[in-house]
């Protein structure tokens, strides 16, 4: 079985999601801070009059490397939109379950539980994120 | 009280209307399809509906005429009889007499002598003789009976009458054919959930205008000016039209109270008498709906808690009927719903023996309450004052779900009283929900909007308006009060030590008030209050955000929450320092934490302190074996503080201004210079024995360090008897 995850950078790592989840991308704006909010959320963009909530993935997930994030990758979680900071956008790849494996152990705490797999592509790995299982974790963590 | 009866007839007319479309509707339909039995019995319970209802009103015409139509149905829905043409034309017949005697109550208040004996008979026979319908239903259209009955001729027939009537009606009668239409066709109903969006809609649009509008200023094009104008125009027209489909004049919320008031009065056996003005006062719809049961709520307390039994109220000297006066007002965007009246007023000191009866509050906690705060107690959650808990109020939802319900939609809720004198509940509201006025302010760089409704005032920090700062706390001092602060900057960066800022944003809520401390204020904007998303639902600081005309966004402050996190929350308060005198100093439990000597640790309540300052040594100056000080057009004795609580006067440290407290007494104001000023501190609790007669009157446990409490009067006393001396 294969699916679609849109792929992105951050930092060194690729990374996706899958295609369905992935609202709109564009290139990252204006933020307004929230102080007092946790230190990966980076603040909040007006999108066509609707307040979208951001965060700075990098920061999330504790990726070596992470820069500004340049774009902005809208995806919907079961709470609704959420702003994910990336580096570089990428292609929609078409992954097959036969390149699957579980995450590697020599990975960080946070970004193996927010990954769900890791796909082994020719020149790298592409792990496929889990925006719902991060924020349980990151509510859990808060809690 | 005529009015409310008019619009309760107006909504029977209405909702009566309705039914009779409903009805008419099927019937013509029902010589293309046939009926369902859910399609009968919705029909039959709307003609049921409006010949119970029109029972209530006594109209009888539409009350005879209904049964029958009620009965044909009845059997339609049965089964017992077919829905054939003749029952439709019947039927068809029977809606067109109700509705003349809808018309004639809508134009003239009363039912017209129209006689409908033919659309009677032919129903009856109907539900007389079911199987053989035709005969005899055809007989009275064709035959004698007054055939126009059955054609919609809704005008000719009062008209065709009207000769017979009597000559005063006449005019009435004529008006007939155009108030009829007004009854179906001026006024639709409209789906709430479709008016919201509209607003929704509306508003964001006004947000993208703004937008524009901002781009667009710097522009010299002037077709580009042009059309930024006219855009401005009409959006502003069509929001204002948008906002007004939801708002609804508040006697439509008022109009079942005078009933409510006189059941609950004759339950309490009280004579009680209400008035109300300002009912044409518009609010938008939503808010109406959320007012319902808090005003109830309000009124029911009045008559039950407020207002005596006729023999209390004679024994008083007042007049044996109590009065609850209601009124509405708008101003400023805001519309403002009062509840007065003149009972007996609630006592502060029942109101806090009883928070500590219920276990919210400690006896000090209790007694530092002033009466303004003792009164607002009834806000409380679980807090009920009425001692014996009665069929009508005491049913566990007291003023806290007032007060909630209240400042769910945005509004404040207030309540002052008067032992012996009378009650006042006010209700401030924002006009409509969509759209709250706020004031944007600056801290630590970034914007937030403040609501309007909550602001009393903005001062700017000057000589005459001074912020002083004891160890992290800071206060304002404001036309001889003592203001506690927020300090926003800090609140918000608490890592960081920055400027405070000089502008301090007075709020003011159910009889406290502090003041939020901001290094800018931007503008008072028009705002949407947006929701925050999932992911900073833990940061209660913010009721939301919203996107200003410029395009960036603001943080919307929850002032309640504000006030928490500076620590002035619970205690904060406008002590009157003029008005101090002794029991009010006992009343405050803040307190300044002072160090006479340098080693011990003093606290004294805040509330007697008139200001706290700091003198050049240079300035003092020695007469005899008083020292004084030039301050502010007068001379002001100084005394040390250790030495009158009995210990050694401290080193005199000759580089710093030496602090000092400045104490009121009859005898004028003196200067206690002290070694340092810690801090300022809440929720004394002293520890073992109090006493009066002495200037250190009780310790406590402050941050684990043992401090005395220094008892203000007697130190007072003892300075007035040696200067005296």
């Amino acid at each position: 079985m294969t699916q679609q995850l849109s792929s992105f950078e951050v930092g060194n790592t690729l990374l996706g999601v899958r295609v369905d989840y992935v609202q709109e991308i564009f290139r990252t704006g204006d933020i307004a801070r929230v102080p007092l909010a946790p230190k990966h959320i980076a603040g909040l963009i007006s999108l066509r009059g609707h307040i979208l909530t951001v965060a700075h993935l990098g920061a999330w997930l504790g990726l070596p490397g992470a820069g500004p994030g340049r774009m902005t990758l809208v995806v919907q979680t079961r709470h609704g939109l959420l702003g994910l900071l990336v580096d570089e956008v990428g292609e929609v790849m078409d992954v097959s379950d036969e390149w699957a494996d579980a995450p590697p152990e020599a990975i960080t705490q946070t970004l193996r539980q927010a990954v769900q797999r890791v796909y082994r592509l020719p020149k790298s790995l592409l792990f496929q994120l889990e925006v719902d299982a991060m924020e349980r974790q990151s509510e859990s963590g808060s809690a | 009280m005529s009015a409310p009866t008019d619009d309760v007839v107006r909504e029977f007319l209405a909702e009566a209307s309705e039914a009779l479309v409903l009805l008419e509707s099927a019937l013509v339909e029902l010589e293309t399809t046939s009926w369902d039995d859910a399609r009968v019995a919705s029909l039959f319970r709307g003609v049921h509906s409006i010949k119970g209802t029109a029972g209530f009103f006594g109209f009888e015409r539409i009350v005879a005429l209904t049964h029958v139509g009620e009965g044909v149905l009845a059997r339609l829905r049965e089964g017992t009889l077919k829905p054939t043409t003749e029952v439709a034309d019947a039927l068809l017949a029977f809606g067109d007499a109700v509705r003349v005697q809808l018309d004639a109550l809508y134009s003239t208040g009363v039912e017209t002598e129209t006689d409908h004996g033919s659309v009677i008979s032919a129903l009856e026979a109907l539900t007389a003789s079911s199987l053989k319908p035709a005969a005899t239903i055809r007989r009275p259209g064709v035959g004698g009976g007054p055939k126009s009955t059955r054609l919609p001729s809704r005008s000719t027939a009062p008209s065709r009458r009207s000769p017979s009537l009597a000559p005063s009606r006449k005019p009435a009668v004529a008006r007939t054919a155009e108030p009829m239409t007004a009854t179906a066709e001026t006024s639709i109903r409209l789906d709430v959930a479709l008016v919201d969006r509209l607003l929704n809609l509306a508003g964001e649009m006004v947000l993208a205008r703004n937008r524009i509008v901002n781009l667009h200023a710097a522009s010299r094009e002037h077709a580009t000016q042009a059309v930024t104008q006219e855009l401005s125009r009409v959006t502003t027209e069509l929001h204002e039209l948008v906002m007004k489909v939801r708002l609804q004049p508040i006697h439509s919320l008022w109009n079942r109270l005078p009933r409510l008031i006189r059941d609950v009065a004759r339950e309490c056996k009280k004579k009680v008498r209400l008035t109300m003005s300002g009912e044409d006062t518009e609010l938008d719809r939503a808010l109406l709906d959320a007012m319902r049961d808090p005003l109830t709520h309000i009124l029911r307390n009045s008559v039950d808690h407020g207002i005596e039994t006729p023999e209390q109220r004679l024994a008083a000297g007042k007049s044996e009927q109590g009065t609850v006066a209601l009124s509405a007002y708008q101003q400023g965007g805001f519309v403002f719903i009062r509840v007065e009246d003149n009972g007996k007023g609630l006592h502060p000191d029942k109101l806090r023996a009883r928070a500590v009866e219920k276990g919210l509050l400690s006896a000090e906690e209790a007694q530092a309450l002033d009466d303004r705060q003792a009164i607002a107690l009834v806000f409380r959650p679980g807090f009920s004052t009425a001692s014996a808990v009665t069929r009508i109020s005491g049913r566990g939802v007291g003023m806290d779900v007032v007060k909630n319900n209240v400042e769910r939609v945005g509004g404040v809720v207030d309540i002052s009283s008067t032992a012996g004198v009378g009650t006042v509940v006010s209700i401030k509201l924002p006009l409509t929900l969509a759209i709250v006025p706020a004031l944007v302010v600056k801290a630590s760089g970034t914007l937030f909007a403040i609501p309007q409704a909550s602001i009393v005032e903005v001062v700017h920090v000057s000589a005459e308006v001074p912020m002083e700062e004891f160890a992290g706390a800071a206060i304002l001092r404001l036309r001889g009060e003592l203001l506690p602060l927020a300090v926003l900057s800090r609140i918000m960066q608490p890592e960081v030590d920055g400027e405070l800022g000089r502008s301090v944003v007075v709020i003011g809520t159910e009889g406290r008030r502090f003041g939020i401390v901001v290094q800018g204020i931007v503008d008072t904007e028009e705002i949407v209050v947006k929701p925050l998303s999932h992911e900073l639902r833990a940061l209660p600081i913010f009721a939301g955000a919203a996107v200003l005309g410029s395009g960036e966004i603001v943080l919307v402050l929850d002032v309640g929450t504000v006030a928490q996190s500076a620590r002035v929350g619970l205690v904060a308060r406008s002590t009157s320092l003029r008005a101090a005198g002794p029991i009010e100093a006992e009343s405050s439990n803040s307190w300044l934490l002072v160090s006479g000597t340098g080693e011990d640790r003093l606290a004294l309540p805040l509330s007697s302190i008139h200001r706290v300052d700091r003198i050049e040594r240079s300035r003092l100056e020695r007469a005899g074996s008083r020292t004084l000080v030039q301050y502010h057009g007068g001379l002001l004795q100084v005394v040390s503080l250790a030495e009158y609580c009995g210990r050694a006067e401290p080193e005199q440290v000759e580089n710093e201004p030496l602090p000092v407290l400045v104490l009121d007494s009859k005898a004028g104001s003196t200067a206690f210079a002290v070694a340092r000023i810690l801090d300022v501190v809440r929720h004394v609790e002293p520890i073992g024995r109090q006493l009066s007669s002495s200037i250190i009157g009780g310790t406590a446990v402050l941050s684990g360090v043992i401090t005395e409490l220094v008892n203000v009067d007697e130190l007072l006393r003892i300075l007035e008897e040696r200067s005296a001396a």
